[in-house]
């Protein structure tokens, strides 16, 4: 499993294995008031992958991480996350191959129930279709602007 | 069951096959740019935009030094991986034999008579004052090859394409190349940008035109493409250094 890198800011706790602790304002809340929620980020690029981790801590949510899909299944069925921002260009697995692997483990885990969210650098339609077919419920298009993830996680 | 000996293959036939081989190339050179554009260089842009946003949920003396420490980071990869992508494409070749303009257009043309034929297009070519003049050998074949290609594909059977071939200014040989079944594309084209959203253009055509034009400025030449002053269609104007002959 991979630990995430330390964050930054002083007043952050070193995380475990993959969790990022609260932002620096220890929001308890997202301000919109709704309960914070656990966001898997599936990203192999590890400044990405930490950038993203702390962003979805700072609007008040709980992150964790995994680098590839080994880590990102184990993840899955430990924390039971309930989005993940998954990477198209995983390496070895990818990111759409990754999506049908979760799909099976939320089929064989009762109440796992992981929103999907494809994280890729292209935007043509075929590329949509293919997250679509694979099981993603969203795609997002990098570089994803800090406004539209917000959104997105308190959709 | 015996053997025969093999059909004589049809020109038209395997010139058609080379064009969709071409095409199919620069198809997995755009696609490889897309891969190139949306992963190393959409990921560091993620990145830079997420400290951004980091910086502006935490002002915190620490937290800004630290982020902009991040981004400026992201900065340096980003040109890092620029400067490698310019410096792969730009890899010097070889430098071609120099060929007369009369030899480049006569084999240029031997190739697509037969296409021109088959697709009831009539080729008019008119060459003035520039048959002795020695060009690149290599490269300017590639791009009459391309556009003689593309405009022979978009054109109806029946229309007419064009060539004129003759001297402009010191040391310049001009081609010009009607294609009717074709519109101007986009005013950034030749800044290599894609077409702004909503604006239509043949896809095909587009990578065509702009393979043509890097290929021209990487020989020291340009591309031009206007609306053609008579009839339908575009001109492209393909100017190459010429040398006289030794």
């Amino acid at each position: 499993m991979r630990e995430a890198k330390s964050p930054a800011r002083k007043d952050l706790a070193r995380p475990a294995m993959g969790v990022y602790s609260p932002s620096v304002t220890d929001q308890s809340k997202p301000p919109w008031g709704k309960p914070p929620r656990c966001v898997l980020i599936v990203e192999d690029d590890d400044d990405s992958r930490e950038m993203l981790g702390e962003l979805v801590s700072a609007f008040g949510h709980r992150a964790v991480s995994a680098a590839n899909a080994a880590e990102a299944i184990a993840q899955v069925r430990d924390q039971r996350p309930d989005l993940a921002l998954i990477d198209i260009g995983l390496p070895e697995v990818d990111g759409c191959e990754l999506a049908r692997l979760l799909r099976l483990v939320m089929v064989e885990t009762p109440g796992l129930k992981t929103r999907l969210v494809a994280l890729t650098g292209y935007s043509d339609g075929a590329m949509r279709e293919s997250a679509g077919a694979a099981g993603f419920d969203a795609y997002v298009v990098k570089p994803i602007m800090p406004e539209a993830l917000e959104a997105l996680l308190s959709a | 069951m015996t053997v025969g000996p093999p059909e004589k293959p049809d020109l038209a036939v395997l010139l058609s096959r080379l064009d969709e081989l071409r095409l199919a190339e620069r198809r997995a050179v755009s696609a490889r740019m897309v891969s190139v554009a949306g992963h190393l260089i959409g990921t560091p842009l993620n990145v830079i935009a997420g400290r951004a946003a980091l910086i502006r949920t935490n002002p915190t003396p620490e937290a800004i030094e630290e982020n902009v420490r991040r981004i400026e980071e992201q900065v340096e990869r980003l040109a890092q991986r620029i400067r490698r992508l310019i410096d792969y494409f730009g890899l010097a070749e070889p430098p071609a034999a120099q060929r007369s303009v009369s030899d480049v257009l006569d084999e240029c043309l031997a190739l697509y008579r037969p296409v021109a034929e088959l697709r009831g297009v009539a080729l008019e070519v008119s060459i003035e004052g520039v048959e002795s003049l020695r060009i690149e050998g290599s490269i300017a074949p590639l791009v009459l090859t391309t556009l003689l290609s593309l405009g022979l594909r978009t054109a109806a059977p029946g229309d007419s394409l064009r060539v004129n071939v003759g001297e402009a200014g010191p040391k310049t040989a001009f081609f010009e190349i009607g294609l009717p079944g074709l519109q101007a594309p986009p005013t950034n084209f030749e800044r290599f940008e894609p077409p702004e959203h909503g604006a239509r253009y043949d896809a095909g055509a587009l990578e065509a035109f702009w393979v043509c034009l890097g290929l021209a400025r990487r020989m020291g030449g340009e591309l031009q493409i206007v609306k053609a002053e008579s009839g339908a269609g575009v001109t492209v104007r393909f100017r190459v250094v010429a040398t006289l002959p030794a």
